[in-house]
């Protein structure tokens, strides 16, 4: 604790004038449609794109067009990839499909929290990833995207705009580093 | 000391590799300019940024212990650490409580700052640097060279003769993408085995005890959520009073670092998963030394994004190395002074004072003024070199008197019109190593107007 | 405003006066054609910047005041140098504030920025046929902000631009990089020399990839040091500063 107490002491001995933090002023979210700068922002962050039909339903898609997926709406698979699950297991993961809870326009962010799946290495240990997004999802920037997260009840929650990349050697972008090598939205 | 001048001198040699550094930084600095035009209220933004880290620093204590209440309240355990040194025993000993020799760590400038890669290494213990830039050089045994960028020195051909030795990719190649694959297949091993898991922090908001980290690989969260143990290091100046300050922050970081309009990742750590265990360390090592002073202290509200290097002229023409600090470029110019005065005092003067740095930094830090303040540092505790600020007297001396300048510049004047070139050139002229002098003209502008204008107003 | 009531303080500063004097006579003769009441101290010598820059501001002191007593009865000053202009605003702040460095502060302008700020300057009837590469000098371009940064997300501005847009022949060439610094930076460019004539070269190249015959800029500092490089490796293009391409009216 003395390090502590030694810190803080420090900090309040230097008397700094204390300058009022200010309101932030948010732009009003008109409805306005994000959508097709939402699509833009997802394929520069390197995302594949599919939109659904109203008709259409999200599951069977994943089922036809990517069979073999583990889809976070079967109970099972909450049971198979839970707590009780070994890395070794959760490694050889191939795609996988989770719900994303809040969509971004500006960049292409979707916000996914551990509440929706039941181990916190799965969107990343997975080879490929799917993510379920609705149009009534959709918010311009970050400043909505943040007022709508339910903070009290959070433990881990994470932006993902796009598949994992890296340009480190050279300044060459890389689709695939450590998280998934491929990331569709389903919109 | 460092001799940044010296440095840059053997940057130099390869003209051609440095015009690829140089080029190279210059595309990042164009992808930023994309980014942030996209984007209206940019200025705005920075404006607001900044005030939010200004606001912050003014009470810091404050959000600090708001922060940790937070944290405290959602089963995290809070660590305070004075200097490098406790900091590294402080990571040690959670490591040592839980009988791990395994350690993997995501990209902290806090721990390179602090050495805990030597440190934990000559406990016995392995730390694996998952950044595919980190990882490569620590491959090679070297600092980064740029804090967002660790490699960005390097040519593909040397990190492929790198691999070929260190993970047995094939001899001769090179393509990024094979070279990258190679090494996510080698850290996904090391991501599987490993106990321990180190991040840096981006950012710590005060309302909720949450610990932001941005990565583009995914690299913080393989990490985290395969070990048992996740410890996040903070400088006391990443904390945030509020959430919706994030929303300002997640908009420019990106944008400003790699052009990006978000990172791939931004996580937000709260609680630990049941039966594991999560820890942050608040460091200060030296930051509240900045802190006490005035013209100094806005260089706390950095948020690492290195774009000030990227649009540095001189930094892309010198390579990171060339500082000799932690953190190189403009930001590295003014932060290092600020630890240690003697070892650092050429940085403030490695640059032109563009101000390009400025204009670009997302937080508004003064950097080209606080360059010129240091410099003033320098000189007041006599540290400048003994000819700089012996000419600087002469110079002033001659400067304040009318006629010995005027004197002086006949003289210099009438020596370069008539002294042959050999003993002009010679090599205390450094200004002639790589251009010619002025033409002396046969007369100053003070001749001239004496002889053409009648009126003169003295 | 009434041209013939203002008196103006020509500031020619030492290199200039020195080893340029052809730029301190077009920013006269410009001003005198505007019919400007135009006085030049005859003792004057420095801004401080050296010795300031090297950080030494304390040593400038004596230079600085000899400055604002040579110019403080003017009611402005021009100068043909944003980076000196700059220094006197900026950095004459170690002063004691009287009444008199207050005023000399406020009143102590760049060539191009007294041109339109203040007087309001439409057509200089500039006749200049030759292609120009502008280098947008630092000091000047973010200092005294003559122009727009090519960082700041704010609406395009380039007084220079502006004054040379009705220039009679006159062709701006865009730059690879439309202000990069040239890598003179004062003492920089003695204490670190091989980034320096670097810089330097780099931006020559970029005016002669885009066939500029003339370089030009609000500074003759970045144009020394960009000549000293184009005569050593004797490169085809040449150095003009604003001033003198401001001054080429036919009469």
């Amino acid at each position: 604790m003395k390090a502590r107490e030694t810190i803080l002491n420090r900090i309040k001995g230097i008397g700094l004038a204390s300058i009022q933090l200010q309101e932030l002023e948010l732009k009003q979210t008109d409805a306005g449609n994000y959508l097709p700068e939402f699509i833009v922002s997802l394929r520069n962050a390197g995302a594949e794109v599919v939109q659904l039909a109203e008709h259409e339903n999200a599951s069977d898609f994943v089922k036809e067009n990517f069979p073999g997926t583990i889809s976070f709406e079967s109970i099972e698979s909450w049971k198979k990839y839970g707590s009780g699950s070994t890395l070794s297991m959760l490694d050889k993961l191939e795609s996988v499909f989770i719900e994303g809870q809040i969509a971004v326009a500006e960049n292409g962010a979707i916000w996914v929290s551990d509440r929706w799946f039941p181990n916190r290495i799965i969107p990343f240990i997975t080879r490929r990833l799917i993510l379920k997004i609705s149009v009534n999802d959709l918010v311009p920037t970050m400043h909505q995207a943040y007022t709508r997260i339910d903070w009290s009840e959070l433990s881990y929650g994470v932006f993902i705009a796009g598949p994992s990349k890296t340009a480190d050697i050279e300044q060459s972008l890389v689709i695939g580093a450590h998280g998934p090598k491929s990331l569709t939205v389903l919109i | 000391m460092i001799n940044h001048a010296k440095a840059a001198k053997a940057f130099l040699r390869n003209e051609k590799r440095t015009d690829w550094h140089d080029q190279a930084l210059w595309f990042v600095r164009q992808k930023r300019d994309r980014a942030v035009n996209q984007l209206p209220e940019w200025e705005q933004l920075r404006e607001t940024a900044s005030q939010i880290k200004g606001a912050t620093l003014s009470k810091l204590a404050h959000h600090l212990l708001e922060f940790e209440r937070q944290a405290l309240q959602n089963g995290v355990y809070v660590h305070w650490a004075n200097d490098a040194e406790d900091f590294n025993r402080c990571v040690l000993k959670i490591i040592r409580k839980h009988n791990a020799t395994k350690v993997v760590k995501s990209k902290s400038m806090l721990t390179e700052e602090c050495h805990l890669n030597p440190f934990l290494e000559c406990e016995g213990i392995e730390v694996v640097d998952t950044d595919l830039g980190e990882r490569i050089i620590q491959f090679r045994n070297e600092p980064p060279s740029h804090i967002v960028l660790p490699a960005i020195h390097l040519k593909k051909e040397e990190i492929g003769e790198l691999f070929h030795v260190k993970l047995g990719t094939e001899a001769g190649a090179s393509d990024p993408t094979y070279l990258t694959h190679a090494a996510c297949a080698h850290l996904r091993e090391k991501f599987l085995q490993a106990e321990v898991a180190i991040t840096g922090v981006n950012f710590a908001v005060a309302e909720t005890g949450a610990v932001v980290v941005c990565t583009n690989e995914g690299n913080a969260d393989m990490g985290v959520n395969a070990a048992k143990v996740q410890i996040h290091c903070m400088g006391i100046e990443k904390v945030i009073p509020r959430t919706a300050d994030l929303a300002v922050f997640t908009r420019m970081l990106a944008r400003s670092a790699t052009g990006q309009a978000v990172t791939t990742y931004t996580s937000h750590y709260l609680k630990p998963v049941p039966g594991k265990e999560m820890h942050v360390i608040i460091v200060d090592n030296g930051r509240t030394d900045i802190l006490k002073k005035p013209q100094f202290l806005n260089s706390l509200k950095c948020i690492r994004c290195g774009a000030c290097m990227n649009t540095c002229p001189v930094y892309r023409r010198s390579g990171g190395h060339s500082y000799g600090s932690t953190i190189p470029g403009p930001i590295g110019s003014i932060l290092a002074p600020g630890s240690d005065l003697k070892q650092y005092r050429d940085l403030p003067f490695a640059s032109s004072l563009c101000g390009s740095c400025s204009n670009v930094c997302p937080v508004k830090i003064n950097i080209h003024e606080q360059l010129y303040s240091w410099r003033q540092e320098v000189s007041s505790a006599r540290l400048l070199r003994t000819g700089k600020s012996i000419t600087m007297s002469v110079m002033a001396k001659i400067l304040s008197n009318s006629s010995h300048y005027q004197a002086v510049g006949l003289i210099a004047r009438r020596l370069l019109a008539r002294l042959p070139r050999k003993m002009i050139y010679n090599s205390f002229n450094v200004w002639g190593l790589g251009r010619e002098l002025p033409e002396p003209p046969a007369s100053s502008f003070n001749q001239w107007y004496r002889q053409n204008r009648k009126n003169t107003k003295l | 405003m009434n041209h013939f009531k203002v008196t103006i303080g020509l500031f020619i500063p030492c290199y200039i006066d020195q080893f340029y004097p052809q730029v301190g006579i077009a920013t006269l003769e410009l001003l005198e054609k505007l019919g400007l009441d135009v006085g030049y101290p005859l003792l004057q010598t420095c801004c401080g910047q050296p010795m300031a820059n090297s950080g030494c501001e304390k040593k400038a002191v004596k230079v600085y005041q000899k400055f604002v007593k040579n110019f403080s009865s003017f009611d402005y000053v021009v100068s043909p140098s944003g980076s000196c202009v700059y220094h006197v605003r900026e950095h004459y702040n170690i002063l004691e504030q009287t009444e008199q460095v207050k005023k000399v502060r406020q009143s102590t302008f760049e060539l191009c920025e007294f041109l339109l700020d203040i007087l309001k300057v439409d057509d200089l009837q500039i006749h200049f046929p030759h292609k120009v590469g502008i280098h947008q000098s630092c000091h000047g371009l973010r200092g005294l902000k003559i122009g727009t940064g090519s960082e700041l997300v704010t609406k395009k501005q380039s007084k220079i631009h502006s004054l040379l847009a009705k220039a009679e022949g006159l062709e701006i060439v865009e730059l690879d990089r439309e202000d990069e610094c040239c890598g003179f930076g004062g003492i920089f460019s003695i204490f670190h020399p091989d980034v320096s004539v670097k810089m330097g070269k780099d931006r020559v190249a970029d005016h002669e990839r885009h066939w500029a015959e003339y370089i030009t800029a609000t500074d003759m500092s970045c144009l020394m040091h960009l000549e000293g490089i184009i005569r050593r490796q004797n490169r085809p293009v040449k150095v003009k500063h604003i001033a003198e391409i401001l001054n080429t009216a036919r009469r």
